[in-house]
Parts: C-alpha cells; sequence; structure tokens
C-alpha cells in the first residue's frame, strides 16, 4: 500500500505536510507499530487533477547499538526481556 | 428461531408488603438470561419514596462492564470502584492506547506579509474526526527580522461546510486545547490555515491534533 492510498484510508497516525516552492506538498506519514515511513510527493492534493510525482516506503528501526544498550541496562537492572 | 408454542406465565404480586428475596448460594452458580426475539422489552421499573440500587461486584478479574447511558441530564453517578488497578480514562486519553490518534504538522517556508496557506486532510468514510488541540509558530525568514513581531494567526475550517470552527492567533505563536473536540464528519474536509500578520516574510509550522473514530 503506498502512502496516498493510506491517506485516502486515515490509516495512520501522524502526518506532516512540508509545502514546497513549485506548489506541491512533501507529505510523511507514518503508523504505531510499523516499523515503515511512507514518504510521497503529491500536487494538488484532494483536486480533480491531483498527481503523485514522488512515491517511497522506508523502513525505520532503532539503531543496533541503541538496542544493544537497552538491552545491557535491563540485564544490569536484572529485567527480564 | 424454531416455531414453539407460545408461552406466557405472569407473576403478579399484591399486598401491602411484599417481599420477593433472590437468594442463590453455591460454589458455582449460572443464571443466564438470554432473550432473544423480534421485540424485547424489559422495564426495569423502579419507583419508590427511597430507592437503593446496588450492585455489588467481587471478583479476581472484571473482564468487562459496559453501561451504556444515554440521557439529557443524569443527576448523580456514582461509581465506587477498589481495585489494585483502575483506569478511566476520556476518550481523547484512551485513543492513543488504541492506536486512534491523529497528529498532523506542517511547514511552510516564505508565507509573505497577510498570506494564508493550509493543509487539508479528508475525514475517511465511515470515520469520524475529533480535533482536540491547535497550535501554530512563525518566525522571519530573514535573521534580521527575528527580533520584530512575529504576528500570525491559525484557523480550523471544516472545508466542505466552509465554517470555521476556532481562531487563534498571537505574536510568535499559540496553541489552544478544546475541552470540547471539534468534529469533523466522514467524507469533510478538515483544512487547518497559518496566516503571516507580520510586515515581513515568515517560516511557519502549524499543527492539529486529536482522535478518529
Amino acid at each position: 500500500m503506498n502512502g496516498l492510498t493510506k491517506l485516502y484510508l486515515g490509516d495512520f497516525n501522524t502526518m506532516h505536510v512540508e509545502a514546497l516552492p513549485n506548489g506541491s506538498q512533501r507529505i510523511t506519514l507514518t503508523k504505531d507499530g510499523e516499523d515503515k515511513v511512507y514518504r510521497f510527493r503529491v500536487k494538488n492534493l484532494y483536486q480533480e487533477d491531483e498527481e503523485l510525482l514522488e512515491d517511497e516506503v522506508l523502513t525505520v528501526e532503532t539503531p543496533a547499538h541503541i538496542k544493544k544498550r537497552v538491552k545491557e541496562a535491563m540485564k544490569d537492572a536484572k529485567i527480564k526481556q | 428461531m424454531p416455531d414453539y408454542a407460545d408461552w406466557t406465565e405472569s407473576i403478579e404480586l399484591l399486598g401491602s408488603e411484599v417481599m420477593v428475596p433472590f437468594d442463590v448460594q453455591g460454589a458455582y452458580i449460572q443464571v443466564p438470561m438470554d432473550l432473544q426475539g423480534a421485540l424485547i422489552q424489559m422495564p426495569v421499573d423502579i419507583q419508590g419514596q427511597y430507592v437503593d440500587l446496588k450492585v455489588d461486584i467481587v471478583a479476581q478479574t472484571v473482564g468487562s462492564i459496559a453501561i451504556d447511558i444515554s440521557a439529557q441530564s443524569i443527576g448523580n453517578l456514582t461509581i465506587d470502584v477498589s481495585a489494585q488497578t483502575v483506569a478511566v480514562k476520556t476518550q481523547g486519553e484512551w485513543s492513543p492506547q488504541q492506536g486512534l490518534q491523529k497528529y498532523l504538522t506542517n511547514v511552510v517556508s516564505g508565507l509573505t506579509s497577510g498570506a494564508e496557506a493550509y493543509t487539508s486532510y479528508t475525514v475517511p468514510t465511515g470515520k469520524t474526526l475529533y480535533v482536540t488541540h491547535m497550535g501554530f509558530t512563525i518566525w522571519g525568514v530573514a535573521s534580521a527580522e527575528r527580533d520584530s513581531n512575529q504576528i500570525g494567526w491559525s484557523r480550523i475550517q471544516n472545508a466542505t461546510t466552509s465554517i470555521d470552527l476556532a481562531y487563534i492567533g498571537g505574536n510568535g505563536g499559540h496553541g489552544i486545547a478544546f475541552p470540547t473536540p471539534l468534529k469533523i464528519p466522514a467524507d469533510e474536509v478538515c483544512r487547518i490555515y497559518i496566516g503571516n500578520g507580520s510586515d515581513h516574510d515568515v517560516y511557519g509550522w502549524y499543527s492539529w491534533g486529536g482522535y478518529e473514530i
């Protein structure tokens, strides 16, 4: 599913919109529990001549070194993982 | 439903003093009441000079208690819960735990004096958007203007009906929370504007948040 589809379905929790000088908008959507960021650029959003110019889905993840430190901290605190 | 014979048994008790104690004790008790029918009426009509209606529940685990009350006014509703953990939350607090929160943030660059920019969001079919807060901030594009007044405004509009729902304004920015959330029905457009009331170009950030159910 691409970002524009998710927008129309309301299938997201955060939406960031950047107005670009050429009149298009760069929109970024995220949803709880998904390790994906949906980023797309669209012109004339919601208009009859709406045009999807760019579309990408990025995978995001907590950096491995941070996850490792959290794991070590939990181990030090004797918290079951 | 199978075609059973009609069956009626009336219980009518008349007396100056009537007591119908219903006391059940046992290791395992079930009192199911399953009513199925095209029309079911089950009035509980209590009228008296003095009424106590007390429901006591003692259990290790209470899975779910659903009480749905719809009334123009409720005089007094007392719920006394004694538990090791209990959570009573408003919809606004509860929604993020259910993954129903919505946060919209927007960035605009070089907004000229007197101009507005906006972002729209169409509420999906079958959903309703409730906006609980909004805010904005602006500052001068030119570094020489950043110590100047940064007058701006923001407004939320139902763009389908063209009705503005809320305005805020300020020097540098402002934010507000709505005790009564702004409601945008399904298929209608929630539009947030930012405006520049300064005499110079500004950057603007503006946002709303809430939940969609």
